[in-house]
This record gives structure tokens, C-alpha cells and sequence, in this order.
């Protein structure tokens, strides 16, 4: 479904007098199916940001191919409706200016020109775990978690094909992360959609993930399914390992 | 010999009146460990910020705090200028708003160092080529000689525990220093205080909202929630057997993942 | 109408609102309004006082002074309300261009405008005059000319620091059109920004049209003008200030009437500002605040 093929990513440091390119990402291939889940693992400043910029066709890839069923994800027309994402930082998720009621609904305002009923508005605020009370607040009148809630709302209005999460879960407090995890997996099995889940945090991935991409210096590591986890070969995964704390 | 003893700390919003800690109080041995744990807005770095007496203006604080039978909460500011620093010293989530950016990592921490022991360049640089290597910074003059946005967040961490290091504190308070890094950088930083633990005779507020590190470090823990102090004790205690709701409500959700993660890992949890 | 419901709440606001529109009303009916003719010479009434008949009192031509200032709010504020519309428009079109999009686009914008902020707006202006004519509308087509880039540069700077926020980015994956993204989640968040600007020089731009005025480039001279007035009251500051009373409490009160509306226009437009009008809150859930904490390690 979502396919990325030899995907290369540079970007220019303005030096004084000479440009250099930095490179960011080097050949990058994935692909993700409808219903599953990948796991996009670095550190930061390992590029998975960007490749994630790059997934939602916000940026052009230097190189290389990103599709959305076979067609360019770079054309706008093509993401409505199937592309969505949930950012890391929710205070500046959300229009300040727009009430829950309206972002939730803008992108389905962008979509599809017809009337929008009040139910949807309220049983996608039920399934998010809100109560319908809150489509007249401001983002300001949310906590991380409940502002969490209404971006994950948001991706899921148009029922979209795969859903971006870019640290969604990163911010928030540990007994918060278990209900957003909680809440996105019954979400995905019910929307059947995929989800590209890209963190630093790897005990959070294996939670919800299906697959796991290791990724270092923009490049991939290793792929490696998550019930295979303790059989990684890599080095670099191998030390992510070691170094994990657990509880 | 009790190190510090904050009695009945209370902190409130002038403007609104809106208590942010209530009637909080705990103690604190030389060369213990202390772990305040909360999820966010439960008041924990407002705790810490009230003995160092660093609150915002709009935030009003009560309650007496002695540091060595000291009473810090009857100083006068001139007077609790000094003691942070070199008596209570603090490290900070974020190492990249912590410095400088304008200006050479070295250039803060000499001046830091110069304004508690009137240290000339010659000597602070030796003091901290020595804190350096404990923390396991490789190639000390070359990082003095960088900029903050050239290094890691975990070697800014490392750098601002050095630099605590340097001032040999009585109390280092850390403020989720492992919160904003990355696997690895966590690790190495846990390892330092760690490390700082056993080599000195520091002791140290830990606040954090991940209770994997915090059983990791500490001897005591504090929870906190809503502003108030649910639970306080033994860190293993507690772990093992939570009396109030709060508490293990924190330990299951925590515990959910990682089950879930050691049951993918198999046998193989490094632990 | 949620914005006007909100000014209606902030009396500062509402009175400056209500003193601008009574203002523009009055400057465009000023022939039906004014007492007297406003180019009128009568030498016997030189300096007089306030009468029943020049409620204002006469100037050194013994013309009626309320009625120069009723014929002078035209020129002096409504055009150049006019020529800041425009100016600020074109500023901020470009502005947005140039801030959204980045890239080359942005680099040919900017250095247009440094070129355009090298030149001095006054030679500019009475080089454009020299070319079209004398009179207001020439001179108020060289601010426009002239001023566009400033505003494009500073609306430029603030659409910039919004471009890179998360739901910018949101509305930019889900295939939103540029123009309605811009339209619908930039430019609420920088109109604060632009009204700013564009009302501190609103202040600016009157009296440099009277100062053009002086030179004798704009209005001419026997049509009433704020800033004609004010410097024809110059030459007798001394003996009788009271001439230029009238004026300048006249151009202080319509820039006053402009910030105040503009800082109104921000909290009625600003949901959180809306709700809690402690200036400590302000806006810290848009801009994170940079938190220097270099001074706490210490």
C-alpha cells in the first residue's frame, strides 16, 4: 500500500561562502500494508523525523519514490482522505483558534463537500475515550492526553488508509502512553489501517508494532519483526538492546 | 544526620490562588538518593524548585526547609544566591535551553565556576578535566571548546553533571534529566549518576515520571499527585507493594508495556 | 459574528471602533456636515476666537477651523487608510509567498525588497511626483509603491515561525490547497502581527503625507489637510498655539483610536486571550517560552 523505494534526502547547510549538502537519509526502501503496523526506531537527529516529513508528502525526496497505492504521495490530491498523522508535540497540534468540534471536522471538510452529521462528530469523540462535551473547548482547555485524543480523532475522521504517528506517544506520561497505545490499537483493527509508529522509545514499539525498522544515521539498520526481536544481528540494535531499561 | 528536611511545604499561585503543592514534607541522608515521581502537573518540579527557591514571582511559598540544620527558607536572596550552586545544585531536562547557545560551552562553565570559588581559567579547566573523565566525556578540551548545539543531548547532560560534579554540592537536585534522550544517552546518564552515587557522598532528588529509572537509582521514593504526597518510602517497598491506588495504578501502567516487552524478549531481558 | 460580540465586551476597543467609523462617516458627508465653507478667507476674523458661528474659532486666513478639519478627514485619514489597505495587502500577499513557500521564490521576493527598502521613501516620492504631477493621489501612490516591501519583509518574519507548527504540517499532509491552509491557519495567528504593524504605521504615514503636504506636493494649498494645517499653525506656535491644538489632538486620537482597536481586535480574535485577560498568560500556549535557564544552573 504505502510503498518507499531508494529514497535519498539531503539538505543544505549554509556555510559562509561554500554550501555544503548534508545528507540525511540514505536508500531508503519500505513498504507497510493496510492493517499492520511498522516501527520506525532511532535516536535523535537520525533522520526518522524527516523520513517522516517525507511519508506524508510534505517534502520532496532528493531521490527516489514514495507511493500511496501505486501513485506519487507527493500529489496533493492523491493524500485526501488517506494520509494522516498525529504529531509528537500537542500544544501546537491544533489551530489554537479552532475549537475541538472544528478541527476534527476540518479534514473532513477538505475531503468531502457534503454535510457533515453531529453523530459522526460525537461517536468519534466517544471512540477516542471524549466525552461529546468537550467539541466546544479550545485547545488550551486540554491536557496532553485528552489534546492527544482529539489529534488521533482528527487522523482517523476520514478513515484514512494509513495513519503517521511521528512520537505521538513521546510526550505524554507513561500511565497516558498505555491508554494512547491502548486506544490506537483497537483503532487500527477497526479502521483496518496502517500505521507507520515512529519513536526512540523501543519498549512503547513493540507494544503495538508488528515490524520494527532500526535506524541510525539515516540509515536502515535492520527490519525485523517483533516477535523475532531478540534475534537481531545488527550491532547497533544489539546495544539499543542492552542499554534499555526496563522496570 | 538528616541532609535536608523540607516541612510542610506549600506553594500557591498569587493571582489565583490555586495551590499547586499541599503540606508536603520529607527528609533527606547524606549521600541518599530521593526519587519524586508524578505524572506531569503533579507538582513534583515545582517541589524541587521550591527548595532551591528558584519559583516563578506569581508562585508563593510556605513551610520551612533546613539544609545541615540550616534554615534556607529564612535566608535572604543575596544569601541563597549563594548557596545554589555550591550547597543544592541543579540539573535540567533539556541541555540545549540550559546553555548558552551563543556562546562556547566552556565560557558558561568557567563563569559558573569563577562566581562560587573565584576560580582562575587554569584551575577551572583542571577541576573539570577531572569531572569530565568521571562522567565519561572522552577528550575533555575538545568539547570545552564546542558549541552547545555541536554536542548530543546526552553529552550536554553529562556536561551539566559534570559541572555539578565540579562544585561538590551537598544536594544535586536533577530535574527528568534522562526525559528528552534517547535510548542510549539514557542509559549512559543513568550510569553516571549511578557512578556519582557510589564514588561520592552526594545525595540526590530525583525527579522523574519513568519509574524504570527511578527504581534503577534510587533508595527513596516520593509520589506525588495532584500536589500531594500519596505515598513516600523505600523504593523496593513500594515497587513490590503499593498500598495507595495512585501508586499502583503508575506501577501497572508502567509494568503493562514492559511485561508486554519481556514477553516478546523472551528469556532475554537485559536487566 | 463572534469577533464583534467579543469587541462589543472590551469598551476601549468598541469606543475605538465606534470613534473610526463615526470618523469616516463624518469625513465623507463633511460637505453636508460642516458649518461653514473650508477655503473661505475672511481677513477681519484672523486668530478670533471660538465663536457660536466657528465653534473652532478662524486661522490666520480667518477660514473656519472645524470645518478644514471635517473637509481635512478625507485626505488625512481616508486616503491614507486607503493607501495602508493597499500597501499592507500587496505586503502581505507577497509576505505570505515568500514565508510559505521559501526557496527560491522567497530569495528573488526578498532581494526585490531589499532593493525597494535601499531607496529613500521621500526622494522616491517626489521623484514619482516630479514624473506624475503634483497631488495627493500621486503621493499616495508612491507610499504604496514605496512601503509594500517593509511590510512584506515583516509579515515575511512572522509567517515563518508559524509555517513550521504542527497543524500547519497536519493540514499540509491531509492534501489541503496552499491558499487555504494560508488562508485559514496563517493568517489568524499573524493578523495580530499585521495589525500591529500596519496600525503603528498608520500613525507614521499621516503626518509624512503632511510633511509631503508642507512641501507643497500634496494637497494644494487652499484644501484643507491635518498636517497642512498643523504646520501653517507652526509659524505662529509662539503667539497662538492654540491653532495647533486642534490638529494634533485630531492626529494623536485617530492613531490612538487605531492601536487600541488593533490590540482589541488581537483578544477578541484570540480564544485564550478571550477568556483570560491576565497579561502573564498570554499566548504561552502558542510560543512555548523559550526558557533561558542558563541563570538556574548556576
Amino acid at each position: 500500500m504505502l510503498k518507499v523505494e531508494n529514497v535519498d534526502k539531503s539538505y543544505k547547510t549554509h556555510g559562509f561562502l561554500k554550501q555544503h549538502r548534508r545528507k540525511i537519509l540514505t536508500n531508503i526502501n519500505l513498504e507497510c500494508q493496510r492493517g499492520e503496523c511498522l516501527g520506525i526506531i532511532g535516536e535523535s537527529g537520525s533522520g526518522k523525523s524527516t523520513l517522516g516529513r517525507l511519508l506524508i508528502g510534505i517534502e520532496q525526496p532528493d531521490c527516489g519514490v514514495i507511493t500511496i497505492h501505486g501513485k506519487q504521495i507527493r500529489d496533493r490530491k492523491q493524500r485526501k482522505g488517506h494520509v494522516s498523522v498525529v504529531f509528537q508535540d500537542y500544544r501546537s497540534s491544533i489551530n489554537p483558534f479552532y475549537s475541538v468540534e472544528k478541527a476534527i471536522l476540518e479534514p473532513l471538510r477538505d475531503y468531502k463537500m457534503k454535510e457533515i452529521s453531529d453523530e459522526l462528530l460525537d461517536r468519534l469523540l466517544l471512540q477516542v475515550g471524549l466525552s461529546p462535551d468537550y467539541k466546544y473547548k479550545y485547545p488550551y482547555e486540554l491536557s496532553g492526553g485528552e489534546a492527544q485524543r482529539v489529534c488521533i480523532a482528527r487522523a482517523i475522521a476520514t478513515e484514512p488508509t494509513f495513519i503517521l504517528l511521528d512520537e505521538a506517544i513521546s510526550s505524554l506520561d507513561v500511565s497516558v502512553q498505555l491508554q494512547i497505545l491502548d486506544l490506537l490499537k483497537t483503532l487500527k483493527s477497526e479502521y483496518n489501517m496502517g500505521y507507520i509508529f515512529i519513536t526512540h522509545d523501543l519498549q512503547a514499539a513493540a507494544y503495538i508494532c508488528d515490524r520494527m525498522m532500526i535506524f541510525k544515521d539515516g540509515q536502515v539498520q535492520e527490519t525485523i519483526a517483533t516477535k523475532n526481536l531478540p534475534n537481531v544481528q545488527s550491532s547497533y540494535a544489539r546495544k539499543l538492546l542492552q542499554n534499555l531499561i526496563t522496570f | 544526620m538528616k541532609l535536608l528536611e523540607v516541612k510542610h511545604l506549600k506553594v500557591w499561585e498569587v493571582q489565583t490562588g490555586n495551590v499547586i503543592v499541599h503540606d508536603t514534607s520529607f527528609t533527606l541522608e547524606q549521600g541518599q538518593c530521593l526519587a519524586i515521581v508524578g505524572e506531569s502537573g503533579s507538582g513534583k518540579s515545582v517541589t524541587s524548585r521550591a527548595i532551591m527557591r528558584l519559583n516563578n514571582k506569581n508562585l508563593q511559598q510556605t513551610g520551612e526547609i533546613f539544609l545541615k540544620n540550616e534554615a534556607l527558607h529564612l535566608l535572604s536572596e543575596k544569601h541563597m544566591q549563594r548557596k545554589r550552586g555550591k550547597n543544592l545544585c541543579m540539573i535540567l531536562q533539556n541541555g540545549m535551553t540550559a546553555f548558552d547557545p551563543s556562546c562556547l560551552i566552556k565560557v558558561h562553565l568557567y563563569e559558573t565556576l569563577h562566581t562560587h570559588f573565584g576560580w582562575s581559567e587554569n584551575e577551572s579547566e583542571q577541576a573539570l578535566m577531572q569531572v569530565m573523565e568521571k562522567v565519561n566525556l572522552k577528550n575533555p578540551q575538545e568539547i570545552l571548546h564546542k558549541y552547545p548545539h555541536q554536542l548530543s543531548g546526552g553529552m550536554l547532560q553529562r556536561m551539566m553533571i559534570a559541572l555539578a560534579l565540579a562544585l561538590e554540592p551537598d544536594i544535586m537536585i536533577a530535574d527528568e534529566p534522562t526525559t528528552a534522550l534517547d535510548t542510549i544517552s539514557q542509559y549512559e546518564v543513568v550510569q553516571q549518576f549511578i557512578n556519582i552515587r557510589q564514588q561520592m557522598n552526594c545525595a540526590i532528588i530525583f525527579i522523574s515520571h519513568d519509574l524504570g529509572v527511578v527504581r534503577k537509582i534510587a533508595d527513596k521514593v516520593l509520589v506525588m499527585k495532584d500536589g500531594e504526597v500519596v505515598e513516600q518510602g523505600d523504593v523496593q517497598a513500594i515497587f513490590a507493594n503499593p498500598q495507595h491506588d495512585y501508586t499502583k495504578y503508575l506501577i501497572a501502567t508502567r509494568g503493562a508495556i514492559n511485561d508486554h516487552f519481556k514477553k516478546v524478549m523472551g528469556e532475554n531481558v537485559p536487566c | 459574528m463572534n469577533v464583534l460580540k467579543n469587541l462589543s465586551q472590551d469598551k476601549l476597543g468598541i469606543t475605538s471602533l465606534i470613534f473610526i467609523v463615526v470618523l469616516t462617516f463624518v469625513g465623507i458627508f463633511a460637505p453636508l456636515i460642516a458649518p461653514n465653507d473650508p477655503i473661505a478667507v475672511n481677513m477681519q476674523l484672523r486668530y478670533a476666537s471660538p465663536s457660536w458661528e466657528y465653534l473652532l474659532g478662524n486661522d490666520h486666513l480667518g477660514r473656519c477651523i472645524l470645518s478644514r478639519m471635517l473637509y481635512g478627514i478625507q485626505p488625512s485619514v481616508l486616503w491614507v487608510f486607503v493607501a495602508l489597505a493597499a500597501s499592507v495587502s500587496i505586503g502581505a500577499i507577497v509576505g505570505f509567498i515568500a514565508g510559505y513557500f521559501r526557496g527560491n521564490v522567497d530569495a528573488v521576493i526578498m532581494r526585490i525588497c531589499d532593493v525597494m527598502l535601499s531607496f529613500p521613501v521621500y526622494v522616491i516620492a517626489i521623484a514619482i511626483v516630479a514624473i506624475l504631477g503634483v497631488g495627493l493621489g500621486n503621493i499616495l501612490i508612491a507610499f504604496v509603491l514605496m512601503k509594500w516591501a517593509w511590510f512584506a519583509r515583516i509579515i515575511r518574519t512572522s509567517v515563518m515561525q508559524y509555517v513550521e507548527l504542527d497543524y500547519v504540517k497536519y493540514a499540509q499532509a491531509i492534501g489541503m490547497s496552499h491558499p487555504s491552509i494560508i488562508v485559514k491557519h496563517i493568517l489568524p495567528v499573524t493578523f495580530s502581527d499585521i495589525a500591529v504593524v500596519a496600525s503603528s504605521s498608520m500613525g507614521s504615514m499621516i503626518l509624512q503625507i503632511s510633511g509631503l503636504s508642507f512641501l507643497g506636493l500634496g494637497i494644494k494649498a487652499p484644501n484643507a489637510e491635518w498636517g497642512m494645517m498643523l504646520s501653517e499653525a507652526r509659524e505662529v506656535m509662539f503667539t497662538r498655539p492654540e491653532l495647533m491644538i486642534a490638529p494634533g489632538v485630531a492626529i494623536v486620537m485617530v492613531v490612538l483610536a487605531f492601536n487600541f482597536l488593533s490590540d482589541s481586535l488581537q483578544v477578541a480574535l484570540h480564544p485564550q486571550l478571550r477568556q483570560s485577560n491576565q497579561s502573564q498568560q498570554k499566548l504561552k500556549w502558542f510560543k512555548a517560552p523559550a526558557q533561558h535557564e542558563k541563570e538556574v544552573v548556576k
